[in-house]
């Protein structure tokens, strides 16, 4: 069997006992190669992902001190260990220089018991590892997830100590300062070099600067109703040299408080710009920042995140960064109460009975496979409620079954499906939470990961074991042979053409929508969503074309998935005429003309221009005239009267 | 009153700067020209904080001592931070002359900033942390930052 579990090379030029040593291993669980020559060595360990080296100090083409030395500088102490050994050098002055020169971890005096050789590497484990005892940054700012209280120190020592992370770990990283009142800088570096941030004042956001400077102020105050769409009009022919929220409050158009509500929201549309799926680097500076206005404050918060984890994370990076917790089970933490917001929030309202399946004592495994939730949003909600700090991962299942094993096991093999060689090894990468590019580190922590191999015996188990150790095997060799810049520049050309298609048919949707081909648009978005399901604005034309294709059968049944997707729109995609159109529409599905009428007006309101809302409103307008009644045109009036009128 | 401070001495074409308090969106690098150095010399121990906006800003300004001879001096940890995330923060063939590392005790919770120097405690490839750095008490201080991360920048 190709094992890659604790892979240990002997480079021994007495056969017999190099024979002896590979056998003692291999009772152990190891996986041993043996070799008699440098040559031979060098392209194991460049092939392989080996963690130990056993090796002689006496070899007839080189020393072992000089082989060691040789290849260390590509084979850290990180990566591997070694052992050296001999029966002639066994001067105490040799055993220390070599061992200093060679970084080695131990020198053993030939003749040696087996059992002390054995004692001196880390056995291979009958179970997955511990997320709990992780040494990687990154991983041990999630070790957060498993403890009740984090002191504000042991908080900042985290975040100080991160160095490059996913995008998606920004919600979580921005809740930890938000609560441990912080107060400073957080700047972050992306891989080609651009520099963004914000600053927080004990926990308060009190500003984000990003790249992309696009403002949302006037569509915020437009759809909060605090501005009126030709006023916004008459601001932005203004050509005065003045900020546009100084234009706005100086010819009170809106007060300086709904600037300040419109500004901390714009704020929050940035920081949901930060969360992508890509590498970041992350620094923290701890100082002083005045709190000036306007800013997020933590109640305010909360309410972001929900929608930031609801909104941009994907489920494919949350089926893979849960994968190291799934044996374990999940306790209430002492900040939960009934009425905490985090429980009324849209995610977890949506999953009914989901809070009390978490904290039933069942496994996470256990719970998706008892399926009683929809995927997507039990991870997001589950995410969500982790964050905020009401669960925590209490203990691991102490007695795995065969069972649970392979449906640990298969659950990582389905997220292998389909995925090429180099992808492969960026989702084991992302399983083992590692960010380093060290492809040894990655497949030796990815073994530990896996568990044991399962006995033979065990024929199913045995096999999907050595399917996926197959396929994490090749990756890795495929990662190693230096040929993923190759097949990376050949993804991204596959991309710029998929993309070019996508677009097109999204666009075809879009015009399907507008004449009411529902069917037609639906196909060609579930085209778009199964290339890139984080397409621009893709789940708002998927619920117009799912909420058009209804019918009074499954009119229940597409409401809730259609609520569900609205869930999942980011903040920046909101304040358009067609979020509030698509909304209208879901309020005319549920029966709630009035709330229909008035999304309609808004998305008029918006855009002039958009025909099928004016259509809406005057079918709203006919079903009224049907009952008799004047409800809607009364409506109207009231709709534009509210619409527009300052608040303040 | 200014949030930041910089100070050019110059004697021929070498300059000597010292860099003071915050670095953040309000500073104006422009005023400050380096151009013409053949040697510039920051002193860095009284930079408060940097953000992001800062961060660009210096990039754009250390980039335009075009020829000259750049070295950091009195590094504080939030410069050395920057040096090991931001690509040019620190110039191609710029030095690092010394710089600061965090100490923590656990015993007393004590910090302190232990100045490392290069040919001292450091070389161009590696770090050697002197021993027996010790709190206000006699208790045993240790490095107060991940030394992976904290000291990249002499190793990379």
């Amino acid at each position: 069997m190709d094992n890659f579990r604790n892979q240990v090379l002997i480079f021994e030029d007495d056969r017999t006992l190099s024979a002896a040593l590979k056998a003692a291993f291999e009772r152990e669980g190891f996986v041993a190669y043996t070799t008699t020559n440098p040559n031979d060595a060098r392209e194991l360990l460049a092939l392989k992902p080996i963690g130990v080296l056993v090796i002689d100090c006496l070899l007839p083409e080189m020393s072992g001190v000089e082989f060691v030395e040789s290849i260390r500088s590509k084979f850290p102490t990180e990566i591997l260990e070694v052992i050296l050994m001999s029966g002639i050098f066994v001067d105490p002055s040799f055993i220390k220089d070599s061992l200093r020169t060679t970084a080695g971890k131990y020198f053993l005096k030939k003749p040696f018991d087996l059992s002390q050789l054995l004692s001196l590497v880390e056995k291979p484990v009958s179970r997955p590892s511990d997320p709990g005892i992780s040494t990687n940054p990154r991983m041990r700012l999630y070790q957060m997830f498993s403890q009740e209280k984090v002191s504000a120190r042991d908080k900042r020592k985290a975040l100080e100590a991160l160095d490059e992370i996913h995008g998606f770990d920004l919600p979580f990283i921005y809740s930890l300062l938000v609560e441990s009142q912080f107060s400073g800088h957080l700047n972050l570096v992306t891989t080609v070099g651009e520099v963004f941030g914000l600053s927080l004042s004990n926990g308060n956001i009190t500003n984000v600067d990003i790249p992309d400077k696009e403002t949302y102020i006037g569509k915020l105050l437009v759809d909060k109703g605090y501005l009126h769409p030709d006023d916004l009009l008459s601001v932005v022919k203004d050509k005065s040299q003045k900020k546009f929220g100084e234009k706005l409050t100086k010819s009170f158009m809106v007060s300086p408080h709904a600037l300040d509500m419109a500004l901390s929201f714009q704020m929050n549309i940035r920081l949901s710009k930060t969360i992508v799926d890509k590498k970041i680097a992350v620094n923290l500076v701890e100082t002083k920042v005045e709190l000036t206005k306007p800013y997020i404050e933590p109640e305010e918060f909360a309410e972001f995140l929900h929608d930031w984890i609801a909104s941009k994370i994907s489920v494919q990076w949350l089926r893979a960064h849960y994968v190291q917790w799934m044996i374990y089970s999940l306790e209430k933490t002492p900040s939960f109460r009934e009425n905490h917001p985090a429980l009324l929030s849209p995610l977890v309202q949506t999953l009914p009975n989901l809070f009390n399946a978490l904290s039933s004592g069942a496994s996470l495994s256990q719970i998706l496979d008892s399926r009683k939730f929809i995927e997507e949003p039990f991870y997001k909600a589950l995410h969500y409620l982790l964050t905020s700090g009401l669960l925590v991962f209490s203990s691991a299942k102490s007695d795995l079954t065969s069972q649970d094993r392979m449906n640990q096991l298969n659950k990582i093999y389905a997220q292998f499906n389909g995925l090429n060689k180099v992808e492969i090894f960026d989702l084991i990468t992302q399983m083992v939470g590692d960010q380093h590019d060290v492809p040894e580190l990655v497949i030796q922590k990815f073994s530990r990961f896996l568990g044991r191999a399962p006995s033979p015996n065990e024929k199913v188990l045995f096999s999907l074991y050595q399917q996926l150790t197959n396929l994490a095997l090749h990756a890795f060799e495929f990662v190693k042979s230096g040929k993923t810049e190759k097949l990376k520049d050949e993804m991204a050309k596959v991309e710029v053409v998929q993309k070019m298609q996508t677009t097109q048919q999204f666009e075809e949707a879009k015009n399907h929508l507008q004449k009411s081909s529902f069917k037609v648009a639906l196909d060609l978005l579930h085209q778009v969503q199964d290339v890139d399901p984080k397409f621009e604005k893709l789940r708002i034309y998927l619920s117009w074309a799912r909420l058009g294709m209804m019918d009074s059968i499954h009119k229940e049944k597409i409401i809730t998935e259609v609520e569900m997707e609205m869930i999942q729109i980011p903040p920046e995609e909101k304040f358009d005429a067609i979020y509030s159109f698509v909304q209208g529409l879901l309020a005319k599905a549920r029966g709630d003309f009035s709330a229909a009428h008035k999304l309609f007006a808004k998305a008029m309101s918006l855009d002039p221009t958009m025909i099928v809302a004016r259509r809406e409103m005057t079918v709203l307008a006919g079903m009224a005239n049907q009952k008799k009644g004047d409800m809607f045109n009364k409506d109207l009036k009231d709709v534009f009267g509210s619409i527009f009128r300052k608040k303040s | 009153m200014s949030k930041h401070e910089i100070n050019i001495e110059k004697t021929d074409r070498n300059f000597k700067v010292k860099v003071t308090g915050v670095l953040d969106e309000d500073v104006d690098f422009n005023l400050y020209s380096l151009v013409g150095a053949s040697s510039i010399e920051l002193n860095l121990e009284n930079v408060k904080s940097i953000n992001s906006c800062g961060i660009r800003e210096w990039i754009k300004w250390i980039r335009s001592a075009i020829g000259a001879q750049v070295s950091y001096l009195l590094c504080p940890k939030i410069i050395v931070d920057q040096i090991n995330m931001v690509q040019g923060f620190l110039p191609a063939g710029a030095k690092v002359l010394s710089f600061y590392v965090p100490y923590y005790s656990e015993e007393s919770g004590e910090e302190k900033n232990v100045l490392f120097t290069l040919g001292k405690e450091y070389s161009e490839s590696s770090v050697v942390p002197p021993a027996g750095i010790k709190d206000s008490a006699g208790q045993e201080m240790e490095i107060d930052v991940v030394e992976s991360k904290y000291f990249k920048f002499i190793t990379k």
